[in-house]
Formats: structure tokens, sequence, C-alpha cells
């Protein structure tokens, strides 16, 4: 187990490593304009003195504005799964319209939710409400359509019954039962949320934005400051990683008992 | 009816109720079809306290919907249902074939086994812990508290589905094919294992099965019922039987009983 970890480990570095020697020789070899590809070297030393100390005059820094774009994320990630999870138990075990809230859901869902923050900017602002709001809607798409399908799975297998036969109710059908047995549905709806509310958070800061890890990459590409560009663009990439450990983590000790 | 007709009128020392079933009819619509499809067609049957019932038949006679009207649920398309006494109303344990479904996987075993109480509401943890470590002692699953369904293999499974019923200490056991699902060396230990913990219960037990050797082997008393409709073919009583399993399929009465459930099930066109 460990073992492998390393050896993976050790590959992933080298073909990091191999990408950003050529990279950097192609740099600066001069084989393409120096100034808009610099060197992953200069890149790095750009981009951590912009963490604290950014190009421009006055303002926060890298650090700051990736705090900004976490906490939208996060955010929002959580207020759609929430939603979501309470939106589809609610539609699938009450009201039992459950089918056409997946319509409906299916029919929202290719609609890009990006072209909704110019009115929703003009409703909310400018500021951190506008970006949460469309992340924690594509999250909540995602999160109440698996919970609807994990509910609805859940209330046709054989667990009710033996709830029912031990006298309880139906309150305590979807309590004891019908809950317990949607979680790896719900789990995997909140996943697909992860990934959704990464691209978001990043695409809705490129629009009407005044910060952010997107504002950012988009300000430094008009200033001129390609090193600061591309070291930002990693960061999105190293944070997509690092949610996507912390998710698979979450996951791995939700899922533990069901799971071989 | 063919066959001996069983006397109702003594009833064996039990706290369990006895259960009659008068005209008991289940139909179920059929998509595209006017007519709907009759499982069981005004079934008549009495069970008295503490008997130990085999019920045999065909795949798909009804069997398991009857167990299931029982224990309320399924409804009854016509017909009544009633235990003697009706009051209190007798708590019913019900141990389903799919065991790997019927049990909860994100539990424990031990948590799976306090389930019927948690249920109930036994809100004290130590009683239900207690409970459910003397009846996972008694299913042979000390050792196996803290694993999960998944791994655990199907003999092993069912064990943690019969605990379960018997920490909620029913009045009424009814079983639904319980071994139907596993291989035949499983099957046969827990047909020992089920008859050393039914014989120390005198409760009523209904126990379905489309097994015959098992029907005969386990029950005091075995019902055969026919293919759809449902309905009695024979039925009757097992004197005390003392006799190991060996004994017991090599004797002379086994093999009478066995031929003729056979020849009648056969007579009807439907293998058991």
């Amino acid at each position: 187990m460990t073992k492998s970890v390393w050896i993976r480990g050790l590959k992933t570095a080298i073909v990091l490593a191999a990408i950003f020697g050529v990279w950097e020789y192609v740099s600066r070899a001069e084989m393409v304009n120096q100034f808009l590809f610099p060197p992953p070297t200069q890149v790095f030393t750009d981009t951590v003195a912009a963490f604290t100390d950014p190009p421009y005059r006055s303002g926060d820094g890298l650090l700051f504005q990736i705090g900004k774009s976490v906490y939208r994320a996060v955010a929002g990630w959580l207020i759609g799964v929430v939603v979501g999870v309470v939106f589809g138990v609610v539609v699938e075990w009450w009201n039992k319209p459950g089918s056409v809230a997946i319509s409906l859901l299916e029919f929202l869902r290719p609609i890009p939710v990006i072209l909704f923050l110019p009115v929703l900017v003009l409703v909310v602002g400018i500021g951190d409400l506008s970006r949460i709001i469309v992340i924690a809607w594509a999250s909540f798409i995602f999160v109440a359509i698996n919970t609807i399908f994990g509910v609805r799975t859940a209330k046709q297998s054989l667990l009710p019954d033996v709830v029912r036969s031990f006298g309880g109710t139906e309150t305590l059908v979807l309590r004891r039962a019908v809950l317990g047995l949607a979680v790896p549905q719900i789990v995997a709806g909140a996943r697909q949320a992860v990934g959704v509310a990464l691209v978001l958070m990043v695409a809705s800061e490129l629009i009407l934005s005044t910060d952010g890890l997107g504002w950012f990459i988009l300000f430094m590409r008009r200033s001129l400051f390609p090193a600061e560009m591309y070291g930002a663009i990693l960061m999105v990439g190293i944070l997509g990683l690092i949610f996507g450990t912390l998710f698979q983590r979450l996951q791995k000790r939700i899922l533990a008992p069901y799971l071989d | 009816m063919v066959g001996d007709l069983v006397d109702m009128t003594t009833p064996k020392t039990s706290s369990s109720p006895a259960i009659h079933l008068k005209g008991v009819t289940k139909t179920y619509a059929r998509r595209g079809q006017d007519e709907d499809l009759k499982i069981i067609d005004s079934l008549d049957l009495s069970f008295r306290p503490g008997e130990l019932v085999t019920i045999v038949g065909p795949s798909g006679c009804g069997k398991s919907t009857i167990l299931k009207m029982i224990d309320g649920l399924t409804p009854l398309t016509g017909g009544s249902i009633t235990f003697e006494p009706s009051s209190p109303k007798p708590r019913i344990g019900f141990v389903f074939q799919d065991y790997s479904n019927a049990l909860a996987p994100w539990k424990t075993v031990q948590k799976n086994v306090e389930f019927g109480l948690e249920i109930e509401g036994v809100a004290s943890r130590t009683e239900r812990a207690e409970a459910a470590a003397r009846y996972i002692e008694m299913v042979g699953l000390e050792g196996f508290e803290k694993a999960y369904p998944r791994e655990l293999s199907g003999g092993m499974q069912q064990r943690v589905q019969l605990a379960r019923v018997l920490a909620f200490e029913p009045d009424v056991l009814l079983m639904d094919e319980p071994f139907g699902s596993l291989d035949a060396q499983i099957r046969r230990v827990m047909q020992e294992e089920i008859r050393r913990i039914l014989e120390s219960l005198d409760r009523t037990v209904l126990f379905v099965t489309h097994d015959i050797e098992e029907s005969l082997y386990l029950g005091d008393r075995t019902v055969v019922l026919d293919h759809r409709p449902a309905r009695v073919l024979t039925d009757f009583e097992q004197g005390e039987r003392t006799s190991s399993y060996e004994e017991f399929v090599a004797s002379n009465e086994f093999r009478t009983r066995y031929n003729q459930v056979w020849s009648l099930l056969q007579r009807r066109g439907d293998h058991a």
C-alpha cells in the first residue's frame, strides 16, 4: 500500500519534472517568445512573490484571491449539498412527483448557470453572494437528482419492509432505512458537485468581478504579467487536486461500511 | 382435502396466539390485462399456539404472500386474518429470504441485531446491547459483533437476521424460505441450528419452503399448497421426533411422506 503510493508519487514527479524541464528549455532557448511563455522557474518565483505582493499597485495578493475563491466554492457547494438533499428527500418521499422534479432538473441542468450571473449581479451585487449562488445552484442540481434516485431505489428495497415488520411507522422507515440506503448515491452527487463547483468558482470570477482567482488570472493577462497568470492557473489545478483528495478521504470514510 | 385432518381443539401451551385465516384471497392487477391474477383463492387455515408449521409448495404459489399478509406487509384482497387472543397485539418477527437486502449495510452486526429493538423504541442502550449479545451468541456469531454484513458469508448474514428477529422476542415467527438462497451444505448446518433454537422457543412458527425434505424434517406439522391459486393439498402432523437427520431421512415414515407430497405436487404438473 504505502510502497505503491511512493512509486506512484515518484512516477508523477518524474513526469512533471520532464514537462517542466522541456518547458524551461524551450523558453530559455528562445524557441518561443520568452515574454509570453516565461520559463517555469520564473513563473514560480513571480507567483510566490505575488502571494503577498501582487504586481498591481494596491490591493490584496494572490493568497487573498485564493482565499476568496475557496470560500465561495466551499460555501456554494455546502449550500447546494444541504438544499439538494433536503429537496430530493422531500420531493421523492412525500409528494411522489419525483419524476416531474427530475425532468425539470434535467431540463435546467444543461443551461449554463453562468448565464444567470450578470442578472444575479444586478440583483444581489458584485460581491461573494452572486458567485456563491451560481455554485450552489449547480451543486444543488447534481445532489438533488442523485438524492431522488437514491431515495427511490431505497423505497423499493427490502429494508423498509423490515422496519414495518418491526412495527415501525413510515417516518421510521424513512429515518432508519431509506436515508441510510440512499447515502452512497447522495455522496456520488456531492462528488459530481465538487467538480462543477471548482469549474464555476473560476468561471464565475471571469465575469463582472473585482477579486478571486479567476479575476486574478484575467487581470494578469490584461496587464501583461504572463508568469503570474500561469502561476494562478496552476494554483487552480492544485486546488482541484487538494479538494479531490479531501473529498475522496471523506467519501472513503462515509462509504466504508457499504463498499468492499 | 387430502391427508390427515388436523385437530384444532387441543391447544399447546404457549404464550403465542393462534392464527386463523378465513377465506383469504389475494389478487394482483396485471399490466395490460383485464383479468387480475389470482394468487390465493379463499384459503382457510388455522395455526395453533406454539406450533411449528412448515408450508411447502411450488415456487410462485403464494406461500410468501401468506406470510406477508399475516405480518400486515401486504393487504388482503378478501377474507380475514385474526389472532386469538387478539390483544395484546401479537409481536411478529419476519425472517426474509433475501438476507443481504434485509440487513442495513451501514450497520455492524451488533447494530443490525439491535435494529428491531431500535425500531420498537427501546431507548436503553445497555438493554439493547444485552439482548443483542445474548442472541448473537445463540446463533454463533460471537466475535463478529463489529463486522459489517458485506464482510460475512451468506449463511452468517442469515444468522444475523435470525438473531435480529429473536432479539425482538416475537410471539409469532414467520420465516420466508430463510435458507432458500444458501448452498446445500450451509443449508444443512442452518437447519440443525434452527431446529435447536426453535425447540427452545415454544412459539408459533410458520416456516415457508419449496424444499419437501426441509419441510418434513423441520415441521411438527406440514401444509402442502397447490400452485396458483394457492389451496391446501394436504395438511398433516408428524409424531414427536427424536431421531437425527440421517436417521430421519432414511426412515420409512419420511419416505412415505415424501412420496405422498411429491406425487401431490407432481400431479399438478409442477415440481416443488
